[in-house]
Order: structure tokens, then C-alpha cells, then sequence
């Protein structure tokens, strides 16, 4: 019975398009949770305990993650359709860049200087492997 | 912005669009009041009475009013439970709240009285002091000594003479004279509650066998402490002291502190527990010429605030709030907190108090200097004192 119930339920929701309502503000609301706790995060880097003294990243994170979670089973449901993204916004690009390399090199400082391609080489090999995930996953 | 993650169809646009207005006016109100958390904090200060020696307590030497101690939660009727803290902040308002074991009769009301103090200005008053401690004084060269019955006891260094005595209190002797007497071991040190640098580290001087490092220059600060009155120490003159725990706000000032209490303009030495009114003369003279009193108010019950702790929304919970306005501008870090007026015997679990930041331009102002002295001292750029 709670079978048969959570089917109709399902297709009565599809049907009405609360899913992908659903889905797509989920989306959105999870994709700035996530870009938060990278800003978040950073700062605790540079400043340690200013924000975990504030707010646990850790609950944060796993807040997050059970959205991520749910956004994936509402996506499926709604047959979601992640490929349609277009290029990104040059001045959004410009950004993400400059965050990433304001991290790198904060992550970088004071260490040997020998060590430093290493890790940055570090970093290109696992970005690479997330790559080719998602491009396989596509 | 971007396109949608599931396909929508064009009938539920609209209601799409107003929804996605108001998921962004909600995470707008979300992260404003995440900035002003992290601007203007609650700083909660807590004691598990069933915890009593857990690290976790900031609140500190729950006692009766006689002085002994209460670390059990347990207050008879018409007793009095007095607990200290020293949150660092401008507050403008505490809510206390006392929650009681299952087992605790629940009474009407407690009456909680907040001042805001250093806490050894509060110790009870002790008889007055009126010179220099006695003591057979001697320089030979440029050592000086106590002479001790029929042995000399030496200074450890001039500094550490001249932080007790004036030059003018030691007679002058030869290596003759010194040769009749045995010299001891036992070096005298620099006076109880005098302020030595080593190294990178301020101690203060705690007793005549020890010292304790004062944890930051914040904490420093804090305590009302002058840099000036910092006597540069050797490894010889700090050799002779154990060095103590990390001296913490929330401590009472250790013996020899010298307070000034600014309505009546009288000085007060810190000996043993209890503050002693110092007679004007050479020996008060002397001391504020070494060093710089720290300024501080006499208690009044102007500088009081009061509330009276009810059952709260919670079972088994009471709770009060008060406006901190009125000791915000008092002397000194440590809130003093007394709890009294029960009609019932009662058992407490936890006493918790919630220290409100007031909302103003020099608080956030403090927060952002605090924050860029960090993250230069994250990089080594800190400027240097």
C-alpha cells in the first residue's frame, strides 16, 4: 500500500510541476550554500577560529550535503537536465579565478619554494580527475 | 541567470519567478543576520554544576557570600550563590538563565544582582598600609642586601631593590663589613605584583617564588596594566621564580597590585585576599612613582543592575534579562554575578549568561582593528609594541 501511495503521490507532483519548482530553487539555494561555505572557509584559513567560533562549518557541511542529496533525487525525478549549462559569465569566470588563485597562493605561503609546483601540481592532477568524472558521468 | 535545472513548463514561469524572488529575499535576510552574528556576537558564558572542574566553565569560583565554595548548584533558602566572568566586549544587555535538576523544587523568583568590577577591588577591605615593609637594608657595591640576623640575604638584581626600597633606604658597607656576615642563596626578588618582561613574555609576580606569564597583551590591557610599568627582567632575575599558570582574565590581580579608586582618590594595596587602603605618605609615594595604579570604582549601587529570574518557557528553567548600560562604563572585565532570594531550596544544573554586543559604529570598528592585527600577525607583519 505505502508503495502504490508514494507512486501517485509522485506522479501527481510531477504531473503538477511542484518537483521541478522545487528542484530548481533547491538547485539554486544549495549552489550559494555551497559557494558560502568555500568563502566561509577561506576565512577560517586566513583567520583561524573567527568563524567556527561563530557558526559550525561542520553542520554547515553536512546541512549542505543533505541538500545535495535531496537535490539529486529531485533532479532524477524531474529529469534534470545539468548538460544545458552554458559558458560561464566572463566577469563570474574572473572571480572564481582570482578566489581560486588568492587560495592557492595563501595555501602557498612561507612554504619552501621547491614545494610549492609540487602542490600546485597536486592540485591540476586531482582538478583533472574530477574532470574526467564529470565528463564521464555526462 | 542560469537556465533551469529541471525543465519547467511556461505555465508555472510565474509562479516560479515570485518564488525565486522570495528564496533570495529570505537567503539575503539569512546571510544579514550572519554578518551581524559574526559583528556584534552573543558571547555565552556557562557553568555545569555537574561538571564543576570542566574546561568548558567560563564562569568562575561559584561561592557563597562568606567565601566558600558552591560547586554543587545547591542553594538553601535565602542563600546566596555569587559566581564571576570577564566576557571580553561592550555589552549592552545579559539575559541569565539558571536552569534547575529534575528533582529541584521550582521557586517564584530569584533576585540576581550584577555589578562590573576588577574582581580584587571587590575583595573586603583589610586594615591600612602605612610604610615600608621593615628590613635591615645594605648596598656593598653595587649589590644590595637584607640583613637577616647575622646573615646577608641578597638582592637579585638592583632593579629588583629598587621595585621595594628607595636608593636612600640601603646604608652603604664595604667587602669587610660584607666578610663578617654568610651571604645566602636565597635571592630577594622584585616586590609581589610587579611587572617583568623576558624574552617576548610579561610576568607579574605573584609571590616571592613565583611568577605567571600574562597570556596576551589584549589580557593585559584588560587588567588595566601599564607598559611603562614594565621592569625589563634578566634570566638571572626571572631564574629565581617558578614560573606559574598562564595568568587568564577571570582571575582575580595577584597580591601587590596597587588600585587607584577614582571617586575618592584612595589607593588600595591587594595583599592576601582583602583590599588595603594605603596611608598617604613616603611609602604611597614611592609606589605610585614605580608605578601606574589601575584606576577603578569603589562599588555603589549605582554601578548595580538587578532583575528578578522567573520561570521561562522551558520546564525547570528560570530567566531573566537586564539592561548592562548602567555598569557598561564601570572599571574592569569581570562581571560579578548574585544569585539570592530563593523561597525554596534549589538545585541548579546549569547557570548560563548571554552577553548581548551593543549595535554601534566603535564595536564593529574594534572588531574589523582586531581583525587586521590577526591577519597581519597571521602573515608576520604585526607591528611591534
Amino acid at each position: 500500500m505505502p508503495t502504490n501511495t508514494f507512486k501517485k503521490l509522485d506522479e501527481r507532483l510531477q504531473a503538477d510541476g511542484h518537483i521541478a519548482i522545487a528542484a530548481n530553487l533547491l538547485y539554486e539555494a544549495v549552489l550559494i550554500g555551497w559557494a558560502s561555505f568555500a568563502l566561509l572557509y577561506a576565512l577560517e584559513t586566513l583567520l583561524p577560529t573567527f568563524v567556527i567560533a561563530r557558526l559550525s562549518l561542520v553542520k554547515f557541511s553536512v546541512c549542505l550535503i543533505l541538500f545535495t542529496i535531496l537535490l539529486g533525487w529531485l533532479g532524477q525525478l524531474g529529469e534534470a537536465k545539468i548538460a544545458q549549462t552554458k559558458k560561464m559569465h566572463p566577469l563570474l569566470l574572473a572571480v572564481l579565478g582570482l578566489f581560486l588563485l588568492s587560495t592557492v597562493m595563501l595555501a602557498n605561503y612561507r612554504f619552501p619554494w621547491w614545494t610549492i609546483p609540487i602542490s600546485i601540481g597536486g592540485y591540476g592532477l586531482v582538478a583533472w580527475f574530477f574532470f574526467k568524472i564529470f565528463q564521464e558521468n555526462r | 541567470m542560469h537556465p533551469p535545472f529541471v525543465p519547467l513548463p511556461k505555465t508555472l514561469q510565474p509562479l516560479y519567478q515570485k518564488l525565486r524572488i522570495t528564496l533570495w529575499i529570505v537567503l539575503f535576510f539569512l546571510g544579514s543576520g550572519l554578518v551581524y552574528t559574526f559583528l556584534f556576537p552573543i558571547i555565552r558564558t556557562s557553568f555545569d554544576f555537574q561538571n564543576p572542574n570542566s574546561s568548558k566553565n567560563l564562569i568562575f569560583d561559584p561561592r557563597s557570600d562568606m567565601g566558600t565554595l558552591r560547586q554543587n548548584g545547591k542553594l538553601e533558602t535565602g542563600g546566596k550563590l555569587i559566581v564571576n566572568t570577564s566576557p571580553v566586549g561592550d555589552f549592552s544587555r545579559l539575559t541569565i538563565n539558571i536552569d534547575l535538576e529534575n528533582d529541584s523544587e521550582s521557586p517564584a523568583e530569584i533576585y540576581i544582582a550584577i555589578r562590573k568590577n576588577y574582581r580584587a577591588f571587590l575583595f573586603p577591605a583589610g586594615p591600612s598600609v602605612d610604610s615600608f615593609p621593615p628590613a635591615d637594608l645594605y648596598r656593598v657595591e653595587n649589590t644590595y642586601y637584607q640583613l637577616i640576623g647575622e646573615s646577608l640575604r641578597p638582592f637579585v638584581s638592583p632593579a629588583a631593590f629598587h621595585s621595594r626600597y628607595l636608593e636612600s633606604a640601603a646604608k652603604t658597607a664595604d667587602a669587610a663589613w660584607q666578610n663578617q656576615h654568610l651571604v645566602t642563596n636565597d635571592f630577594i626578588g622584585f616586590r609581589v605584583g610587579s611587572l617583568v618582561s623576558f624574552a617576548d613574555g610579561i610576568f607579574v609576580i605573584t609571590s616571592e617564588t613565583e611568577m605567571r606569564p600574562i597570556g596576551s597583551a589584549e589580557i593585559f590591557l584588560e587588567l588595566g596594566y601599564n607598559f611603562r610599568d614594565v621592569i625589563p627582567g634578566s634570566e638571572e632575575d626571572i631564574g629565581i621564580y617558578k614560573r606559574g599558570r598562564i595568568l587568564l582574565l577571570g582571575a582575580p590581580h595577584p597580591d601587590g597590585t596597587i588600585f587607584k579608586d577614582e571617586s575618592s582618590g584612595t589607593y588600595f594595596l591587594i595583599a592576601s585576599g582583602e583590599r588595603r587602603p594605603i596611608s598617604a605618605g613616603p611609602y604611597l609615594d614611592f609606589l605610585i612613582s614605580r608605578i601606574h595604579p589601575i584606576t577603578a570604582d569603589a562599588p555603589n549601587e549605582k554601578r548595580t543592575v538587578s532583575c528578578g529570574a522567573t520561570a521561562s518557557l522551558l520546564p525547570r528553567s528560570l530567566e531573566c534579562s537586564v539592561d548592562l548600560r548602567p555598569v557598561g562604563a564601570s572599571f574592569g572585565p569581570d562581571y560579578e554575578v548574585s544569585i539570592e532570594g530563593s523561597d525554596v531550596n534549589i538545585d541548579i544544573n546549569t547557570l548560563s549568561l548571554d552577553f548581548e554586543t551593543r549595535l554601534d559604529a566603535a564595536n564593529a570598528q574594534t572588531l574589523f582593528s582586531k581583525l587586521k592585527a590577526r591577519l597581519l600577525a597571521r602573515f608576520g607583519l604585526a607591528p611591534t609594541p
